[in-house]
């Protein structure tokens, strides 16, 4: 039998604290580009210009990110909000790695030898997604293994880092889980057997496992009832309060933007059409296409 | 539960193979020949050859007589005889377009060039069992074959190497033409060319081979070919079919379906420094060929073509040709179903592996039983510790985060199959 | 009256037939084979593809082992083969008359005697020496398979050193039956890079592999891989620092022949008394232990 009687009194504090600067830009993306077939002479060169459609008229190729440049300072929550189609899933998978970006460079001070981590060796890219980025899904069954249990889940990417002491690392799984207010007794139960808004929990519990700097949260409430999606969302803002996590999130509800972000940025069709603090974006959208999405609030 | 160490091994597997002798004579009336299976059970020959990987009707009838007819056994038998062959000689690429043809249709067009020509076939006979045959004599034989001579104005007497007829250039110009129908339809634009085919003259890349290469993930499209042209027609006609019921997503037509003789020549042995002479004809092998049509999509251009499929086996063999043009078709369409995974397909085909691997469940496993055993009784051992209950364990918080307890027997049953079964179907996170 | 021979109508169908290369295995094969080997005595544990050639015995069946032990034949070695143990069991029986057959190489059943061993599901009890090589047959030569399914998969995870899975399924038998569940094949770690499946070798066999004098080389023929542990290289069983691995335990019981209780044992029914009574499994040691001299 398997003891968890307290939770571990000190933690080491993650590596990367003692490299982040409040006040340098923890990530940076350059010219993200992200095309799904070959593209043509009219549509090579891409502006971040107005399109009407992310797919170019004469060959059919679609570009799903168009030259995309933004950044994230530590602890802070940039949204991105579009509607499906925008790109911005594709961005973000980009960022994670689960697609091959076709151009452009992303930096993290907290890896500043690594230069361009697009361009990086795979060893190289599995180490950020363990250790410095965590993703949650949509789709939780994305995310996690279903008929695992849930410590499991979590306890993967532990082993990922290493670590390889039963007792801490249910101990550390346990401490996330509770964190995700998942009751302790539930702890050994695969996710399959969860409702919707517990296996997003069971997601966020995962991706924190290793105490990454930068959290990725891809429509991560779409789908949920209201209810749980409040509380969905009460959990992200106070992980961030207590654990300083920066977060990008992406949706397409305004609603939850609001709720989350510091920052945020408009997508469409592959281009970002507007960006800035959110409450001056909501009070004052510039762009015709924001002026809508606002308005659209209910 | 306690098992016996075999021994006396040695004794055991003489006698065993002296049974297996006579049980293949016993009741033996007259010597079965050689020659009389390759001659009277050609299409029995053509399929092992095919599922050998070997062409070459004599020996596959030997083995059929030797395996007493098992299509696997013999299959065996000679995909290991080639095995100590050495390859002398690289054949040039045949063309099928130049094939001496016995039977050739088309599902797709009423009429071609050429026309539909029935050949030897079974497909519009009546099942029905010819009780007479069993009366059948030589003499029946020979009246037949004579009336029917005489009918088709075909020479009276067989040539002396058998089924080796008339090959020089006059004999063939003298032959109806049959043009490839997909050739006709590339030249009108409405099929995709071929790739690195006839198409890109010139530009010939080495295909992968096979039997001396390993597979690696994902296949060359010759590699894919050369699985299937050797696979077993059970397994692929049982995952074609998968896929035309709905588990997939090809419905093809077939464009042509062609069985003939195709020359077989290989550059000139002597020849040095590239000099290209006339390559040197060393004889002809039966082939089955088939070529479907799939519905059209959309190149990068835009047009709309149809997409082809390919199948290609020795011998007279339909059914796997039509199944192998489906299976190549369908490898190239991404989805779930069993028949468009590359990996599913292509390692399981195989009838050497599969029979060979499934057979050895038969071999002795008593370690890996053995150690199993060390670990159910240890659980068991473990579970009667605690309260070994039926069902859920009462939820408590706070305290010892504890273990599931099922019922130890059932469980440790369960064990490895279930462990094994959540873990090829979780899910793609890391 | 004996009936006339009936010719086959093409007469080279009607010669004798060509005798087979030393070793059954054409040499340009050998020398792939071969080549192949040296490559996975270079990178410890990684699964070198080589392509597997059919052989007279099912695949399934040991072609893999074969292949190895026929390439590295020379008309001097003496070969032992076992399967579980034994020297007797059918297969091995079989296998051993096919590498004679072919080769005329001596067999014997004394491990101490033997420069190539070939085996299945077991390693000899005897301490082998730098001067003989253990081929170990391989039926499934990924010790990943138990996590995924897709080969394509598995090799970037070895490329990625990405291991996470496996060490979750042990994780798993951890959480439902309180101990790791694993038995035989249990999944090592080779010189600190490479997960590497040892065959269904019981546990008992791991520490065997482990700075060893001797080379063990892996066929899987039906896979088509081949694999290797070099000498004095370390082979570690997956284990976490505080559930350690743990062989098979044979306590309180002793082989009924040699009174050995250091040895692997075989269980088995005693047919006079019907009582369960154990027995060594690696027989030619027992009998060798009781003062035997072994063929």
């Amino acid at each position: 039998m398997i003891q968890v009687t307290e939770h571990a009194a000190e933690r080491a504090v993650p590596a990367w604290t003692a490299r982040i600067r409040a006040d340098e830009k923890l990530l940076e993306v350059r010219g993200l580009t992200k095309r799904y077939g070959p593209g043509c002479s009219s549509c090579h060169q891409p502006e971040t210009g107005e399109w009407h459609s992310s797919r170019c008229p004469r060959c059919g190729t679609i570009w799903a990110c168009r030259s995309l440049d933004f950044h994230l300072y530590p602890g802070e929550i940039l949204g991105v909000v579009g509607e499906s189609g925008s790109g911005k899933s594709t961005m973000v998978k980009c960022l994670y790695f689960d697609e091959e970006a076709t151009s452009g460079e992303m930096t993290l001070s907290v890896c500043p030898g690594d230069g361009n981590l697009l361009q990086a060796s795979s060893q190289r890219k599995r180490y950020v997604r363990n250790h410095l980025m965590g993703m949650v899904y949509q789709n939780p069954y994305l995310g996690l293994r279903m008929n695992f249990s849930s410590s499991g889940n979590v306890a993967e990417k532990l082993f990922a880092a290493s670590q390889f002491h039963v007792g801490r690392v249910r101990r550390r799984a346990a401490e996330l889980l509770e964190r995700v207010e998942i009751p302790l007794a539930r702890m050994d139960e695969p996710p399959a057997r969860f409702s919707g808004g517990m296996q997003q929990r069971v997601q966020i519990s995962r991706a924190l496992a290793n105490d990454p700097p930068i959290l990725l949260l891809d429509e991560v409430t779409t789908g949920l009832d209201l209810s749980v999606q409040a509380r969905v969302l009460d959990l992200i803002r106070s992980i961030r309060r207590e654990l300083g996590v920066a977060m990008i999130v992406v949706s397409h509800d305004l609603g939850v933007i609001r709720m989350l972000a510091d920052r945020t940025m408009v997508m469409r069709h592959g281009a970002i059409v507007e960006h800035g603090l959110t409450d001056q974006i909501l009070e004052d959208p510039q762009h015709p296409y924001t002026q809508l999405l606002v308005h659209s609030l209910l | 539960m306690a098992y016996t160490a075999v021994t006396g091994g040695k004794e055991a597997i003489a006698e065993a193979e002296k049974l297996t002798e006579f049980f293949r004579l016993k009741d033996a009336q007259a010597i079965l020949t050689v020659g009389m299976i390759e001659t009277q059970l050609r299409l029995l020959v053509d399929r092992v050859m095919g599922e050998g990987g070997l062409y070459a009707p004599g020996y596959a009838a030997l083995a059929l007589k030797q395996a007493e007819g098992d299509p696997a056994e013999a299959a065996f038998l000679l995909r290991a005889y080639r095995s100590t062959l050495p390859r002398n000689h690289v054949s040039t690429v045949i063309d099928p377009a130049d094939m001496r043809v016995l039977r050739r249709i088309s599902s797709s067009f009423r009429d071609m060039p050429g026309g539909q020509v029935l050949g030897p076939t079974r497909d519009y006979t009546h099942r029905l069992l010819k009780f007479a045959l069993r009366e059948e004599t030589m003499d029946d034989a020979e009246s037949f074959l004579g009336k029917y001579r005489e009918e088709t104005s075909l020479p009276r007497e067989r040539p002396a190497d058998m089924a080796e007829p008339a090959t020089d250039r006059e004999g063939r110009a003298a032959l109806p033409a049959f043009p490839k129908i997909a050739d006709l339809l590339r030249k009108q634009g409405l099929m995709k060319a071929a790739e690195g085919g006839r198409a890109e003259e010139g530009r010939e890349e080495e295909p992968f081979d096979i039997t001396r290469q390993k597979l690696i993930f994902p296949v060359p499209r010759s590699g894919r070919l050369q699985m299937l042209a050797r696979g077993e027609t059970g397994a692929m006609t049982a995952l074609a079919y998968s896929s035309m019921r709905g588990y997939g997503a090809v419905h093809p037509t077939i464009g042509e379906l062609r069985v003939g003789y195709v020359p077989v020549a290989v550059p000139y042995p002597l020849d040095e420094g590239g000099a290209r002479g006339e390559p040197l004809y060393i004889g002809e092998i039966l082939l089955t060929e088939v070529e479907t049509i799939h519905p059209f999509t959309q190149n990068a251009s835009g047009e709309a073509l149809f997409v082809p499929g390919y199948g290609l086996c020795f011998g007279q063999n339909e059914v796997k040709a039509i199944s192998m043009a489906i299976l190549e078709r369908s490898l190239e369409t991404s989805g779930t179903a069993p028949a468009q995974d590359e990996e599913f397909v292509l390692l399981h085909i195989d009838s050497v592996e599969s029979n060979g691997f499934v057979s050895h469940l038969k071999l002795p496993h008593y370690i890996t039983f053995q150690s199993s055993l060390d670990r159910i009784r240890r659980a068991q051992r473990a579970a009667g510790g605690k309260e070994a209950g039926e069902g859920a364990p009462e939820p408590q918080t706070g305290t010892p985060v504890g273990v599931k307890t099922e019922t130890a027997t059932a469980a440790a049953g369960k064990t490895a199959e279930a462990d094994k079964e959540a873990l090829t179907h979780g899910s793609r996170a890391d | 009256m004996e009936a006339a021979r009936i010719e086959h109508p093409r007469p080279w169908m009607n010669r004798p037939a060509a005798a087979y290369n030393f070793a059954f295995l054409d040499e340009g094969s050998k020398r792939e084979i071969r080549r192949k080997t040296l490559k996975a005595v270079a990178i410890p544990g990684y699964q070198v593809p080589f392509a597997s050639r059919e052989l007279p015995i099912a695949r399934g069946w040991g072609t893999g082992g074969l292949q190895l032990t026929l390439s590295l034949l020379g008309p001097n070695d003496v070969v032992k083969v076992i399967d579980q143990g034994h020297d007797d069991s059918v297969n091995a029986v079989s296998i051993r008359r096919l590498i004679a057959e072919t080769s005329g190489a001596a067999t014997t059943e004394d491990t101490a005697k033997a420069t190539l061993i070939q085996s299945r599901h077991r390693i000899p009890e005897e301490r082998l020496r730098a001067d003989q090589i253990l081929v170990l047959q391989v039926p499934q030569p990924e010790p990943l398979r138990r996590v995924e399914r897709s080969e394509r998969l598995t090799r970037r995870k070895h490329a990625e050193m990405d291991y996470s899975a496996m060490w979750l399924a042990l994780y798993e038998g951890i959480v439902r039956w309180g101990d790791i569940t694993l038995g035989a094949d249990y999944p090592v770690m080779v010189h600190g890079r490479y997960i590497m499946a040892p065959t269904p070798i019981p546990r008992w066999d791991n520490e065997k592999l482990h700075q060893a004098e001797h080379l063990t080389l892996f066929g899987a023929g039906r896979e088509k891989k081949i694999y290797a542990v070099p000498p004095y290289t370390d082979v570690i069983p997956l284990q976490f620092e505080d559930y350690r691995f743990r062989k098979e335990s044979f306590d309180g019981k002793a082989c009924r022949h040699c009174g050995s209780t250091d040895t692997f044992l075989d269980e088995t029914t005693d047919e006079a008394t019907g009582l369960t009574v154990y027995q060594c499994s690696d027989t030619a040691f027992c009998r060798k232990r009781r003062g035997e001299e072994l063929p």
